[in-house]
C-alpha cells in the first residue's frame, strides 16, 4: 500500500517582503523551504511506512529547483520522490494544481493501492487550504483535515480513524481508505535527516514526470486551466496602534488593562 | 663507632632471607607487568591515535607533572597532601633501593659501602622525616576520606586497602626501626640516633621491652612489612595504585593542542557511522584516560552541570566509559552514560582543565553527541533541531533571513567586503552581533571604537554563516563542515590578513578549528586587538573609574588562556575588578557554551543565574564579559535570580566606548 506526501517548496514568507511600488513579492535572496505544514504531512508518510510497512511517495509540482525539496525528503527517509514539472504546469492555482496532482496519484495508483494522501493544512506562500480537499475531490476519496492524530488504521477493513483539531475542540472521526488527510503542526514532529541518509539521498533518482507522462489537457493545467488567478498583492494598511498603560513603572496594572482590552475586542476566550 | 648501622640487622644475610626476598619480589614484579601488559588488551579496543609524536615535549610534561607534580598541586589542601606523600614516598624508594644496592650488590660484590659516615647521618634524616610527612599527609587524607567526607568523594573498598597497605607500610616500617635502635643505638650510640628522630620515639617507646622480645618482634615485622610492600606491588593493577602507571603515562600522552581543537570527521570518506556508539568508536587515548582517573572529583566539583543538579558528572562519565571497556565492550555508550548527562554539557572545559590526570572529558562527550545528531538525528529538545534547520536554511540559528544579516551596520563607519575589500580587519560578526538587539549594541561600541582607533573594518554582511560552533558543540559535524566551508571561501575569495571577532565562539572555531578546513588567516579576538591598539596608543582611553566584577567567558579563557587583556582593558576605562571566587581558569560558564545556547535549560537549576548571584556576591552591581552568549545568558539569568536593578549585565566595549578620549 503506498503513503503519498504531497509536499510544495516555498519562500521562507517570514521574510518575503512585498515591494510596493510593482505589488510583488521580493523573492531575491529569499531561500526556499519545504512548507512547514507538508513537512509534517512527509514525517507522518515515513511513521506510516515504519509502522506498517507502507511504501512512502513524495510528490511535488513545481519548477525544476524543486528537486532540491524532494532531495531532502529522500535524506530523512521517502522511498520515491517524484517531480510534477512541465512549463504548461506553471501558473496554476489551486484547481489546476490539484488536476494535476491527482492524475500523479492516478498514475501511481495503477501500479500500487494508494491508501492514504497527506497533505499540509495549507501553504504558506498561499494559504489557500484547496489543494488537499482537491485533490479529495478528484479522486473521489475520503476527506479528513485538519488532523491532529491517527487513532488507528486497520488495514484488514481498510479503515482509518482520526482526531481532527478544531476550534476549541476535538474530533474523532473514521473513514474507509484511500483517504486524503490534511495535517496541523500538532500532528507530529518532523525528524532530522542522519548524515548516511542524506549521503544516500545524493545518489537516489528524482523522476520527473511532465505531461507527457501524465497526459493532461493542456487547456486545464497551468494558468490556462486555472479560473482564479491573483490580480493584486499589497500590505494592507495598518491603523496606528495605541499605548496603554506604563508596563514598566506599573506591569501588573498594564497587563490587566491588555487583558480587559484584548477581551472586550473578543480576541481573547476565557 | 662507625656511622652507620648494620644492614639486615637480626634478620641475617644468609640464602633463606635472601632468596624467598628476591623471589617474592622479583615474582610480584612479574605479576605487576603481567597484569599491565593484559590491561593493554582493554586499551587496544580503541581507535588508533597519534600520541607519541614531539616526544621531548611530551617527556617534559611526564616530568613536570610526575616529578613537580604541577597538576596535582592546582588544588590547595588535597592537592599538596598528595604532592608530600609523593615526594616522601620516592625518598623511601629511593632510600629503600640504596640499602638493598649496598647489601645486596656493592658490598656482596665488591666490598664496597656508601651507606656510612655523614652521608648516612643525612640519609638518615632524610628517610625518617619523610617517612614522617608521607604518614603525615596519608592520616591527612585519611581524616578527610573518611571523617570530613567532602560531598561527592566516592569511597570504595579500593581507598581502605589503599590507605591500610600505606600507612601500614610505614607504621611497620617505623616500628621495626624503633626496635632496632633500642636494642643497638640507644645503649651504645645516641649520637647516631638522634639522626633518625622518629626512630628515635619509636625506640624510647619501645625502652624497657626485654632484647629477646624486641628482636622477635623486629624480625616479624620485618618480614610483615616486606610482605605489605608485596601486597602493594601486587595490588597496583586492581586498585587505583594504577595511577601510579597510567596516570603518569597520560601525561606524556597528553593531547598537545592546539587547546580544546576537536578532531574534524571526514563527512566525505566511506565511514559508515560517526560519532561514538561503541567503545570500538573511541580511540584507545579515550580508554586509557578512564584508567587513569582516579575519582578525585576535581572535575565534579567544577561541572556547571553537576553543580545546578543535571545529571552530569564528568568523573561519572569517565568511570562509565571504563566500566563499559572492562566489563561490557558492547555496551552503548548512549545509554549508560545518558542522554540528558550527555546534553547537559556546556564544554565549558573547566573540568579538564583542573584534571590532576589530563584526562580529557570533552572530545568524549561531543563524540557521544555526534552519533545522536549524525546517526539518529536525535537533539536534546524540538526548539534545537529548530535551530539546525534555520541554520541550514539561512545560515543562523534564529532563522532570520540571511539577506538581513549585515543591516545592523547600517549607517555605521564599516565597509561591506563586496563593496570594497582593501581593509585593515574582517571583523566577523558572529549571528549573536548580527541579529540580537542587546548584542548589536556591543557590535556597535567595537565599530566606533575601531573608528577612533583609526582601522578601517569590513564585514561580510549577508555573506557570513554562522561560524557553525554551537552546531558543532552539540554534536553536528555535517552542519558546522557546511558553514565553515561557505564561510572559508568567501574569507579567501577577499584575501583577507587579520579577522577579528568578537565572540569567543566564532574565535576558537575561526583560529582552530577553520584550520582543519583550510582557514590559515591570522584570527584574534577583540579583546587581545583592542588592548594591543590601546598600548600602541592608537585606542585612547580615558579612565574614569567604576566598579565591576569579570566574568571570563570559557572560549577566552580556559580555552584561550586570555585573562590579563580583558583586565587590562577594564583597569585603564578606570575599573576596579571584584573578582568572583571562581574566576579565571576555574571561572563558572554562563551555561551557553557546548551548543546550550539553542536549548531550554529543563534539567535541574540555571546555570546563568547561579553565576549571577555569584557575581552579586561581589557586591559589584557590575557584571562585565566579552562575549555574546554570556552577555544574553546574563540578561536572562539577572532577570531569573531577581537581581534585576542589583546587578547590570555589559561588554567591554560598551565601557570602553562611554571613556573614548576624543
Amino acid at each position: 500500500m503506498l503513503v503519498i506526501s504531497c509536499i510544495k517548496q516555498v519562500p521562507d514568507t517570514t521574510q518575503v517582503k512585498i515591494d510596493p511600488v510593482t505589488n510583488t513579492l521580493i523573492r531575491d535572496g529569499i531561500p526556499f523551504i519545504i512548507n512547514p505544514y507538508d513537512a509534517h504531512a512527509l514525517e507522518e508518510s515515513l511513521r506510516l511506512k515504519d509502522r506498517y510497512g507502507m511504501r512512502s511517495v513524495a510528490i511535488s509540482m513545481g519548477p525544476p529547483n524543486t528537486v532540491a525539496t524532494l532531495r531532502k525528503a529522500y535524506a530523512i527517509g521517502v522511498d520515491e520522490a517524484i517531480l510534477l514539472s512541465d512549463r504548461c504546469f506553471g501558473g496554476a492555482d489551486t484547481l489546476a494544481t490539484s488536476r494535476v496532482l491527482s492524475a500523479a496519484i492516478e498514475r501511481l495508483n495503477k501500479v500500487e493501492m494508494v491508501g492514504i494522501v497527506f497533505c499540509g493544512k495549507q501553504t504558506i506562500d498561499g494559504d489557500t487550504a484547496q489543494v488537499g480537499p482537491g485533490i479529495a475531490s478528484r479522486l473521489g476519496f475520503s476527506q479528513l483535515t485538519l488532523v491532529d492524530r491517527i487513532e488507528s488504521i486497520d488495514l484488514q477493513r481498510k479503515t482509518i480513524k482520526v482526531r481532527r483539531k478544531l476550534e476549541g475542540r476535538h474530533e474523532i472521526v473514521e473513514a474507509p481508505l484511500p483517504v486524503m488527510i490534511t495535517v496541523v503542526r500538532e500532528l507530529n514532529r518532523p525528524r532530522y535527516p542522519t548524515v548516511p541518509m542524506r549521503v544516500d539521498s545524493e545518489e537516489k533518482e528524482i523522476k520527473v514526470w511532465d505531461n507527457t507522462v501524465l497526459k493532461l489537457d493542456v487547456e486545464s493545467v497551468g494558468l490556462k486551466g486555472s479560473p482564479t488567478w491573483v490580480s493584486k498583492i499589497f500590505s494592507p494598511e495598518r491603523d496606528q496602534g495605541e499605548i496603554i498603560g506604563d508596563g514598566i513603572s506599573d506591569p501588573v496594572g498594564t497587563a490587566n488593562l491588555l487583558i480587559d482590552k484584548l477581551l472586550s475586542k473578543d480576541l481573547l476566550a476565557v | 663507632m662507625e656511622t652507620t648501622r648494620e644492614l639486615y640487622w637480626n634478620i641475617g644475610h644468609g640464602a633463606t632471607v635472601l632468596l624467598p626476598m628476591y623471589l617474592f619480589t622479583f615474582a610480584a614484579l612479574g605479576f605487576l607487568i603481567r597484569s599491565c601488559l593484559q590491561r593493554l588488551s582493554i586499551y587496544r579496543q580503541g581507535k588508533p591515535l597519534n600520541r607519541t609524536d614531539q616526544r621531548t615535549v611530551r617527556i617534559g610534561e611526564l616530568a613536570k607533572n610526575v616529578l613537580l607534580q604541577s597538576r596535582v598541586l592546582l588544588v590547595n589542601g588535597p592537592g599538596y597532601a598528595h604532592g608530600l606523600f609523593f615526594w616522601s614516598f620516592v625518598l623511601l624508594f629511593i632510600g629503600t633501593c640504596f640499602v638493598a644496592g649496598q647489601a645486596d650488590f656493592t658490598d656482596l660484590l665488591f666490598g664496597y659501602r656508601f651507606l656510612n659516615g655523614e652521608f648516612y647521618k643525612y640519609f638518615s634524616m632524610v628517610l625518617d622525616l619523610a617517612g614522617l610527612v608521607a604518614l603525615a599527609m596519608l592520616l591527612g587524607l585519611l581524616v578527610r576520606r573518611y571523617l570530613v567526607r567532602p560531598a561527592g568523594l566516592e569511597t570504595t573498598f579500593d581507598d581502605a586497602i589503599m590507605h591500610g597497605l600505606l600507612c601500614s607500610i610505614i607504621i611497620t616500617g617505623f616500628v621495626i626501626e624503633g626496635a632496632r635502635m633500642a636494642v643497638t643505638e640507644l645503649p651504645n650510640n645516641m649520637g647516631l640516633a638522634f639522626w633518625s628522630p622518629v626512630g628515635l620515639l619509636f625506640a624510647k617507646a619501645l625502652v624497657g621491652t626485654g632484647e629477646h622480645t624486641l628482636r622477635a618482634l623486629h624480625q616479624i615485622l620485618w618480614w610483615l612489612h616486606f610482605f605489605l610492600v608485596i601486597g602493594f606491588i601486587c595490588s597496583i593493577p586492581f586498585t587505583k595504585f594504577r595511577h601510579i602507571f597510567t596516570t603518569a603515562a597520560n601525561y606524556f600522552f597528553v593531547d598537545l593542542g592546539p587547546k580544546g581543537a576537536l578532531v574534524s570527521l571526514d563527512m566525505e570518506g566511506d565511514a559508515e557511522s560517526f560519532g561514538a556508539a561503541q567503545l570500538k568508536d573511541l580511540t584507545w587515548k579515550d580508554i586509557f584516560d578512564t584508567d587513569a582517573c582516579t575519582k578525585c572529583k576535581r572535575c565534579q566539583d567544577r561541572c556547571p552541570a553537576y553543580h545546578t543538579e543535571k545529571p552530569l558528572s564528568p568523573m561519572k562519565v569517565i568511570n562509565q566509559l571504563g566500566e563499559v571497556a572492562c566489563a561490557n565492550p558492547e555496551a552503548s555508550l548512549i545509554e549508560t552514560v545518558g542522554k540528558d548527562a550527555l546534553w547537559s554539557c556546556t564544554t565549558c572545559r573547566a573540568c579538564q582543565e583542573i584534571c590532576p590526570a589530563s584526562i580529557e572529558q570533552v572530545n568524549k562527550i561531543v563524540d557521544m553527541r555526534r552519533n545522536l545528531v549524525l546517526m539518529e538525528g536525535d537533539f536534546p529538545g524540538s526548539e534545537v533541531m529548530t535551530a539546525m534547520s534555520n541554520t541550514e536554511v539561512n545560515g543562523n540559528p534564529f532563522g532570520m533571513a540571511f539577506a538581513t544579516r549585515g543591516d545592523w551596520a547600517e549607517g555605521l563607519p564599516v565597509t561591506r567586503l563586496a563593496d570594497d575589500a582593501g581593509v585593515d580587519i574582517l571583523y566577523f560578526v558572529g549571528c549573536y552581533a548580527s541579529f540580537d538587539k542587546r548584542n548589536i549594541k556591543v557590535a556597535t561600541s567595537f565599530i566606533k571604537l575601531c573608528e577612533s582607533a583609526g582601522i578601517k573594518v569590513g564585514i561580510l554582511g549577508k555573506e557570513e554563516k554562522c561560524c557553525g560552533e554551537p552546531m558543532r558543540k552539540m554534536g553536528n559535524e555535517y552542519l558546522y563542515q557546511t558553514m565553515a566551508a561557505e564561510n572559508i571561501e568567501t574569507i579567501k575569495s577577499y584575501g583577507i590578513k587579520k579577522i577579528v571577532t568578537a565572540c569567543p565562539h566564532c574565535f576558537n572555531t575561526l583560529s582552530k578549528d577553520y584550520r582543519d578546513l583550510g582557514l590559515e588567516v591570522e584570527t584574534e579576538h577583540y579583546t587581545t586587538f583592542l588592548d594591543r591598539l590601546m598600548k600602541e596608543s592608537r585606542l585612547k582611553i580615558k579612565a574614569d573609574s567604576f566598579d565591576c566584577t569579570y566574568h571570563d567567558s570559557c572560549y577566552i579563557g580556559r580555552y584561550n588562556d586570555i585573562y590579563r587583556e580583558p583586565r587590562a582593558l577594564l583597569a585603564a576605562a578606570g575599573g576596579t575588578v571584584r573578582e568572583m571566587d571562581r574566576c579565571e581558569s576555574e571561572s563558572f560558564c554562563c551555561g551557553a557554551g557546548g551548543g546550550r545556547i539553542m536549548a531550554e535549560e529543563k534539567l535541574g537549576s540555571r546555570i546563568s543565574e547561579s553565576r549571577a548571584k555569584m557575581a552579586a556576591a561581589t557586591g559589584s552591581d557590575l557584571l562585565v564579559s566579552n562575549c555574546p552568549f554570556c552577555l544574553t545568558m546574563f540578561e536572562d539569568g539577572i532577570k531569573g535570580a531577581e537581581l534585576e536593578g542589583t546587578l547590570v549585565p555589559r561588554d567591554i566595549a560598551e565601557i570602553l566606548l562611554e571613556r573614548v578620549a576624543t
